[in-house]
């Protein structure tokens, strides 16, 4: 390396920056941990780790200071190592350890990289017998406007959640409670307008006879399900509670070339036992209106032979459960049967199928489906951190040896 | 000036290391944008038709399995039972059946899902006897309940009259609660309706109530029964999601659901 290029990327390989960095880590890493109390898991994941800047309560008075994010640091890291590994790079036997492990480092860190920007989760659900051709990200919703007319297929628009709440008009501010945008969602794939009246990230739902009064009376809905319960706000699920997620509802208020087509309530999965979609009926034809799990359609089908759940003989402790599936990917010209149990997924076409969890009864399964192209490399990066060290003790030792000899 | 003091009073060596790393954060952050969302459309295959909450189906609720906040549930109706309409509550299903002599009131039998507990078992049964005109017990113990079984579990059965006398809107009600853990949701079978009717149903109210299925979730709940998702984690062998802090711990349906009758 010529000494040109040394200078300027001698600031960059500096040991005092690997020092602040992993100050901040520290920081980052134990406030980001203490905020799952407060705050949902993904949540606070996307805030404090997977993000390049972000807004850091310092707990005195709602004070909040701008700090640094995962993303950031994280690149940070990686250049202030391969940068110093640039000015100082001698190529020799003695540093091969030192070489070894760091190159381990650089790669758990783009690692981690390449899964916080790349990776996703998504559940499939699927019961005995049952086939399943999408997933749903249990993190998002969406309001699915679905037209079921024509005969071979439905048409399903999708208003993401990020759009529902960007667009809520509650009265605070001008914004809304999001800050968002203004005026109602308008598109052409839509058959209507939607004026987001009220979104909440977390709601409960009161019958008429078990809703605070106020509340009851102050019900905004006119249409469909919001006339016979009512929602209101609740603090969204932290990072400690379990396996519990957010359940949010929105209020929309519809309007068909200028025609108020009424206020409507639309909780995620409907209200109890019902079919959770609501009919919006506009020219004589029928839309369906839906918050549900975010959904990816997949191009093939799980099906579920049989699920085993594997009891420890004499107690009702699990030793093990299964899913015995079929794959039928026609895209893939793939039609097989596999055995998913733990610690043996199935991995097809880019994404990997985990047993996840069961449906009591044993009657259902639910896989966890992961697309991660940084699968392999922490796998590697281990290796070699391991390999790295071995080889630096061995070249210590060595040196030990021969200066005892001496 | 010397060239060196130039430097010095510039970018000294030391502050270097800081600069770069501003330098770095904001290539980084003009790199990188967030990629923001739009309403989109695609072409899904078929869903199970749309199913409007009445008329009811003579066996079974709604159970395609799919997007409840529940576990889908089947039960077998009396034959002289019929799909309710106008029950301004937050009742899942509503029936009538009739009373025997002709003319007579029918009673109303509703089932409902709640979130929760739904008040507690102490504050809904006085809630109740109140309805039908009775004091409040002080003690759980203190009011008979019948067993009934639904679904392989045991659960309670309450029946309340009105005292003789009373005037109170309600005369008779039998009230069946199945706490369900695992869904974080208590059902409540209820019928309610004139004296006469209600004993004349209460068989026929006895085996709707046992001839209840959670279907796919093998057992009602509330003393022993199983149902909801669970994770198979529990074990402590699944390998999860490598690189991903959260290789799948959540799965519930969220806490939809709910609303009081």
């Amino acid at each position: 390396m010529n000494k040109g290029m040394k200078k300027i990327l001698a600031p960059f390989a500096s040991l005092r920056l690997t020092v602040v960095l992993f100050a901040v880590a520290m920081v980052l890493i134990l406030v980001g941990t203490v905020a799952q109390k407060y705050e949902g898991n993904w949540e606070v994941v996307n805030r404090y780790f997977h993000s390049l800047w972000l807004m850091m309560p310092i707990g005195i008075a709602g004070i909040k200071i701008p700090f640094v994010g995962g993303y950031t640091l994280c690149i940070l890291m990686l250049v202030n190592l391969i940068a110093a590994h640039a000015v100082r790079f001698k190529l020799n036997w003695k540093r091969a350890g030192i070489l070894l492990t760091h190159a381990g480092l650089i790669l758990l860190l783009a690692g981690e990289l390449v899964t916080g920007l790349f990776a996703v989760e998504w559940q499939m659900t699927i019961m005995e017998g049952e086939s399943a051709d999408y997933a749903v990200d249990i993190r998002q919703v969406e309001l699915a406007v679905v037209d079921p007319s024509p005969q071979k297929h439905d048409n399903v628009v999708i208003v993401p959640q990020s759009v529902l709440a960007s667009h809520e008009e509650q009265a605070e501010g001008t914004g809304g409670k999001s800050g968002g945008r203004a005026g109602p969602i308008q598109s052409e794939l839509l058959p209507f307008d939607i004026r987001v009246v009220n979104w909440m990230s977390n709601a409960e739902i009161f019958g008429p006879m078990g809703a605070p009064p106020q509340l009851w009376q102050n019900n905004p809905a006119t249409r469909g399900m919001g006339k016979s319960a009512v929602a209101r706000e609740v603090s969204r699920v932290t990072g400690v509670e379990g396996g519990r997620v957010d359940a949010p509802a929105v209020y929309l208020n519809l309007t068909h070339e200028g025609q108020d087509m009424g206020t409507w309530l639309v909780p995620l999965h409907g209200i109890g036992m019902g079919d959770p979609r609501q009919p919006v009926i506009i020219n004589g034809k029928t839309y369906l209106l839906e918050l549900r799990f975010t959904r990816d359609y997949k191009p093939y089908t799980v099906h579920l032979i049989d699920f085993r759940h594997d009891k420890f003989v004499g107690t009702e402790k699990p030793k093990n459960f299964s899913s015995e599936v079929r794959m039928v990917d026609p895209s893939r010209n793939a039609n097989f049967v596999a055995l998913i149990s733990m610690n043996h997924p199935l991995r097809h076409g880019g994404e990997t199928f985990y047993q996840h969890q069961f449906l009591r009864g044993d009657i259902g399964t639910v896989l966890q489906v992961v697309r991660n192209p940084g699968w392999l490399m922490p796998y590697i990066a281990c290796s070699l951190v391991s390999l790295g060290l071995i080889v630096h003790f061995g070249v210590m030792l060595k040196k030990f040896v021969s200066r005892t000899r001496r | 000036m010397p060239r060196h003091a130039k430097r010095n009073s510039s970018t000294r060596p030391t502050h270097r290391w800081l600069l770069a790393a501003v330098v770095i954060a904001f290539g980084v952050g003009t790199l990188t944008g967030c990629e923001e969302e739009e309403v989109h459309s695609y072409q899904a295959p078929k869903a199970t038709p749309y199913v409007p909450p009445e008329p009811m189906a003579p066996t079974g609720g709604p159970t395609d399995g799919h997007n409840h906040a529940g576990p889908p549930v089947t039960w077998d109706l009396p034959d002289s039972w019929q799909p309710a309409t106008g029950v301004s509550s937050m009742a899942m299903e509503a029936f009538e059946a009739p009373g025997e002599s002709e003319g007579a009131e029918p009673a109303k039998v509703t089932v409902t899902v709640l979130a929760g507990e739904a008040g507690g078992l102490m504050g809904n049964i006085n809630r109740w006897r109140g309805q039908v005109g009775l004091e409040p017990i002080q003690v759980i113990e203190e009011q008979p309940v019948t067993v009934v079984h639904i679904d392989h579990a045991r659960a309670a059965m309450i029946d309340l009259a009105s005292p003789q006398g009373a005037t109170a809107g309600l005369q008779r009600m039998l009230v069946v609660l199945v706490p369900r853990q695992q869904d974080d949701q208590t059902w409540f079978i209820k019928m309610t309706g004139p004296n006469d009717t209600v004993a004349q149903q209460k068989q026929n109210f006895i085996g709707f109530v046992e001839s209840i299925r959670f279907e796919g979730t093998g057992g009602a709940g509330g003393t022993g029964g199983a149902g909801g998702v669970e994770n198979t984690q529990e074990a402590g062998k699944t390998e999860g999601a490598v690189g991903t802090e959260e290789s799948g711990e959540t799965g519930e349906n969220g806490e939809t659901g709910g609303g009081i009758q």
